[in-house]
């Protein structure tokens, strides 16, 4: 039975497009067949964090149109079986298809595919109502942050006015320390506000930004990061497993605590 | 009754109006066209022209050369050809062009250049002229050459059915001989394309980090394959 998960925020920045990417990476690597289906047309990003650009012969629109056959536009995964992306056209945009055409489009690539992501982009007009139709679950990625908060929680009234029901939470780019100084929104004030099921938390990760760049997703080389880890556990959760949470924690070095002590002494 | 001039001009409320003498052969009223143009200089500059041919019979390239011979140096424009007193037609292929090139016609669709005349002219390509940054999203298809006077940026699209030379650094996309031409190439001062396509081939730098390219190069299609070199002036017309 083939699943389609939305991939949603709100609020841009937020790394929708990231999680999107590492998931896909995630799920195929075990032993998935998965399909990225970028729905930023016109300002399509996924196919750079995924390393596959200049392999882009047809997009979305063309499928759409009928300039050619779904199968011609998927850019098969170099470094994966199984994972798949539909880029989006980056010279039209996003009413140049409607949310009918995208529920037909996912409906067809379920045939063939386990698991299809969709990465939605920011806002909330014809490019939202396009990613999330034919979406049969979302997932919302925010920041520990209030302005994206309040994007995600208006995120969430619209998915359930469209029939969504308790969709998943990523919780991306935390900061424990700062967590711990008091300086930044800790998870249980983050889902006392949006009262949905967590299903992952990511930490503020400088490899998240090599890898971005490079086109190489985290998820990739799950053991190299913690980001990369906590995208491995929240696709093993997305399967319905449990997981236990990372712990995000940086433990003090021997200096660090030396250091504290002779500040504190 | 004088004799019938072979060349005349007459302000109309369209513009110009041009009409030839329908008794006269095409070289000596070209010769006529040219010699009364320079005559008049700045005069016309910029007007809009209807040619009324007569009976005459003109191929599509000597209209063509009777479109160019107007427009350089004198800038006026032909809009449309009368032939033997019929409605007025307009020059698909001039008026289309021209329409692309307005000011205005640039801030729609998100900026995007686009000159679509597929299909339209079998004659020689000509050459369309950009200058600035081809940014992300934006698109430039001609029938014909392009060359850019700047840079083509990552998720930025030429396509041409003849030669792209990109006078800056190619980083986006480039497909020359969008029509099926194999005889044609694509230039850049610095070519770090994410992909380009000649004909029906398409091509992709490989993988792993090469560094960027010091000097101009040249990409052409041979035996089926892409192949990027330095552009050499020599080889490069050898070759052809």
């Amino acid at each position: 039975m083939s699943e389609a998960i939305v991939i949603t925020s709100g609020k841009g920045g937020v790394g929708k497009t990231t999680a999107c990417a590492n998931l896909g990476v995630a799920l195929a690597s075990l032993g998935h067949r998965v399909v990225l289906v970028d729905a930023d047309i016109g300002l399509r990003n996924l196919d750079v964090v995924m390393g596959l650009e200049n392999r882009i012969v047809y997009d979305l629109v063309d499928v759409v149109e009928g300039f050619c056959r779904l199968r011609q536009a998927l850019i098969k995964d170099k470094r994966l079986d199984g994972l798949f992306l539909l880029p989006a056209a980056q010279t039209k945009d996003k009413t140049s298809i409607t949310p009918d055409q995208m529920k037909q489009l996912v409906d067809q690539l379920k045939e063939e595919h386990d698991y299809i992501l969709v990465d939605c982009p920011a806002g909330i007009e014809q490019g939202f109502k396009n990613a999330i139709a034919g979406a049969d679950r979302a997932v919302i990625v925010t920041t520990p942050e209030v302005a994206a908060v309040r994007d995600a929680d208006r995120i969430i009234g619209l998915l359930e006015s469209s029939g969504f029901d308790n969709p998943g939470l990523i919780v991306n780019r935390l900061r424990p320390k700062m967590v711990a100084k008091g300086d930044m929104m800790d998870i249980p004030d983050i889902i006392d506000i949006l009262a949905v099921t967590l299903i992952g938390v990511v930490p503020d990760d400088e490899y998240i930004v090599v890898s971005t760049n490079r086109g190489e997703p985290a998820a990739l080389t799950a053991n190299k990061s913690k980001a990369g880890q906590a995208f491995m556990n929240i696709a093993r959760r997305l399967l319905e497993e449990e997981v236990p949470f990372l712990d995000l924690n940086e433990h003090e070095t021997f200096w660090e605590r030396l250091l504290r002590l002779i500040k504190t002494g | 009754m004088a004799r019938k001039q072979d060349v005349i001009f007459i302000g109309s409320k369209d513009g110009l109006q041009l009409i030839f003498n329908d008794n006269q052969d095409y070289e000596i009223l070209k010769g006529k066209l040219k010699a009364h143009l320079q005559r008049a200089e700045m005069f016309f500059q910029g007007a809009d022209v209807v040619l009324d041919i007569g009976n005459l019979e003109f191929s599509i390239e000597q209209i063509l050369e009777i479109q160019n011979i107007l427009a350089f140096p004198h800038g006026l424009r032909l809009r449309k050809v009368i032939h033997g007193g019929s409605e007025p037609r307009p020059v698909a292929k001039t008026v289309k062009r021209q329409r692309a090139l307005e000011p205005e016609k640039r801030n729609i669709d998100y900026k995007q250049q686009i000159v679509e005349n597929w299909g339209q002219a079998p004659m020689t390509p000509d050459t369309f002229l950009y200058k600035g940054t081809l940014r992300s999203g934006q698109r430039i298809t001609h029938d014909g050459n392009v060359v850019v006077v700047g840079d083509v940026n990552p998720g930025a699209e030429v396509r041409a059915t003849g030669d792209i030379i990109v006078m800056g650094t190619l980083r986006g996309l480039a497909h020359a001989g969008a029509g099926g031409a194999t005889d044609v190439v694509i230039v850049a001062f610095k070519l770090e394309p994410t992909q380009i396509r000649i004909g029906d081939v398409i091509g992709r730098p490989p993988e792993g980090e090469f560094g960027t390219p010091r000097e101009p190069e040249v990409a052409r299609l041979k035996d089926g394959v892409i192949l990027v070199e330095p552009l050499d002036g020599s080889r490069w017309e050898g070759e052809r």
